[in-house]
């Protein structure tokens, strides 16, 4: 829950399912694109987070905050998909000695940031969306993700450094392939 | 002051964002799959109450779908929305495997069908009579054999994919070998040590999968549960602490169905088993009379027993006793499997022939298929699931 129940919040008007989803799928589509680094992914994870926000509609009125309540629901769906993702990348890997596929990067792409947002963890990768795209601090990431804001600044650190760190190789790779 | 890649990247997160034209809402599909997964949910709620609270139910093995749910990437308003088609059962019946319209020559008598996946065997293990088992995968519309050893007992995964085999490899050992179905090249195994009951063909009684492809087992001499998630490299099966049986299902919830005195089935235990193997009871149902053999349904909603005049199904979440299927004038014979929407497939006889029978929850029953004559059973198996 994103609701802070200790402070008492002005009423606002409860919008409809429709409403909502009107008024805020463009809002969610983006972030769900930016998390996921695909528009079919992202719209996947838009339809679902709705699909699950609709059923339980009441009690997402209920919070206050519908958006922040919808919000989590979709971080939440999120984590839980990278997570299957991951266990049925080992599923493949069960029983069968299969090659490993190798990603050869496109030299264009080298010092896209963009690529190397794609190397990060799924977590670390939701928190720098939030920080730096939905300009989020630090405490509503962590109440966001039901984090402690320790780990919040731990998986930003962790992952900007992580860039910094591949974005300096690329660079010293492409200077030395580069012809004099 | 910002830092330079930090800059950076709320620079490209914009434009990115905004470069991003979101499609239009699908606001018709939304409001028809959320009507629909609230309506499931009114259904089950006892399924509802386990999902959210992450528990592992062991129990029944499931009933699954052979038809693929709709695409996800599908941004049109109408694939989402489409009721699945009705499972069509697998069967062998005279020496022919039958899914759907096709037919396939076959000597096996066991069938085994999860998400697609067919697998079927000839006879179950039986050292006294010495006869051999052997398993055959549908696949490409041919039944291919499967490189697992005779006389193995064989065991679906949940979702399909995964297949155990119980065998005796020596006079001396059981082994539990599990492969990736359908490509069976490879292998993990592991070999059980059950002191004074190494050979009995009956010292590892039930192999089941539950929904997240964890194998459960039970060595009979030592009546003890054991759950093996074989899916984590390096993991051996570890015991289940705390269950209050042994397992005799497990299913897609998860629930260990509990036998009663002299063998009878009185309740079923919804619990979850941690990666230790401790089990954690989360709420009983009491089957509505003891019963020797009781089949819950993939969701646990509903279950089927042989009653005293007539088999029963039972709706779990209502509380109520359960509903006797009113099946006319035929005699019942016995139950196949559980559909996913909670129908149940069951055979019934009458002096002359025997019947595929569906009934509903309301214990109303129609006719799927006719069967043939009064010895035709011998000749007939149903997929176990599905």
């Amino acid at each position: 829950m994103t609701t802070d129940r200790t402070k008492k919040r002005p009423r606002q008007p409860v919008p409809s399912f429709d409403e909502f989803a009107q008024a805020r799928w463009s809002v969610l589509y983006r972030t769900a694109y930016l998390l996921t680094g695909d528009r079919d992914a992202g719209q996947d994870l838009v339809q679902d987070t709705l699909i699950k926000a609709f059923k339980r509609w009441d009690q997402v009125t209920r919070s206050g905050v519908p958006e922040a309540y919808v919000r989590k629901m979709m971080l939440n769906e999120y984590l839980d998909d990278q997570r299957r993702r991951g266990r049925r990348a080992l599923k493949d890997r069960l029983l069968s000695v299969r090659e490993e596929p190798t990603i050869v990067p496109d030299p264009t792409d080298r010092l896209d940031l963009w690529v190397l947002l794609a190397t990060l963890a799924p977590r670390e990768r939701a928190v720098l969306v939030l920080r730096y795209y939905e300009d989020l601090t630090e405490d509503q990431i962590a109440t966001v993700l039901s984090l402690s804001r320790g780990t919040v600044k731990s998986y930003a650190s962790t992952a900007l450094r992580s860039l910094r760190a591949r974005q300096a190789s690329a660079t010293a790779e492409q200077v030395r392939e580069e012809p004099r | 002051m910002t830092e330079p890649l930090e800059g950076e990247l709320t620079q490209l997160l914009q434009e990115r964002a905004d470069a991003a034209q979101p499609p239009p809402v699908p606001l018709g599909m939304l409001r028809r799959e959320g009507q629909a997964a609230r309506d499931r949910s009114r259904r089950r709620p006892v399924l509802a109450a386990a999902a959210a609270a992450g528990i592992l139910v062991l129990g029944l093995t499931a009933v699954t779908s052979l038809v693929s749910p709709s695409s996800k990437n599908t941004p049109t308003d109408s694939p989402r929305s489409e009721q699945p088609a009705r499972p069509q059962v697998p069967y062998i019946h005279q020496g022919l495997l039958r899914v759907g319209s096709d037919e396939i020559p076959t000597q096996a008598d066991q069938v085994l069908a999860e998400a697609g996946s067919v697998l079927v065997t000839d006879h179950y293990y039986s050292q006294s009579k010495g006869e051999s088992s052997r398993s055959h995968a549908l696949l490409g519309g041919e039944l291919t054999p499967l490189p697992i050893l005779e006389d193995a007992v064989v065991s679906l995964s949940q979702g399909g994919n995964l297949v155990a085999a119980l065998s005796h490899p020596t006079p001396d050992s059981t082994r539990i070998s599990v492969y990736r179905f359908p490509e069976t090249d490879h292998e993990r195994h592991i070999d059980l040590q059950i002191p004074g009951s190494c050979c009995h063909p009956g010292a590892v009684g039930f192999l089941g999968w539950d929904g997240d492809d964890r194998l459960f087992y039970n060595v009979d001499w030592l009546d003890e549960p054991f759950v093996w998630d074989v899916l984590t490299e390096g993991s051996a099966p570890v015991p289940v602490r705390g269950a209050p049986g042994p397992v005799i299902q497990v299913d897609l919830a998860g629930a260990v169905t509990v036998p009663g005195q002299y063998g009878e089935v009185t309740e079923r235990v919804l619990g979850d088993v941690d990666e230790s193997g401790v089990f954690r009871e989360r709420m009983t149902i009491p089957a509505a009379e003891p019963t020797e053999t009781i089949r819950w349904s993939p969701t646990g909603d509903f279950a089927a027993y042989r009653g005293k005049t007539a088999p029963v199904i039972d709706t779990v979440e209502d509380g109520q006793a359960g509903v006797p299927l009113n099946l006319g004038a035929r005699k019942y014979s016995h139950f196949v499997a559980f559909e996913p929407d909670g129908n149940a497939l069951l055979v019934t006889w009458t002096r002359n022939r025997h019947e595929l029978m569906r009934c509903e929850p309301t214990g109303d029953c129609a006719p799927v298929l006719e069967l043939g004559g009064v010895n035709a059973l011998d000749d007939w198996a149903f997929a176990e699931h599905g």
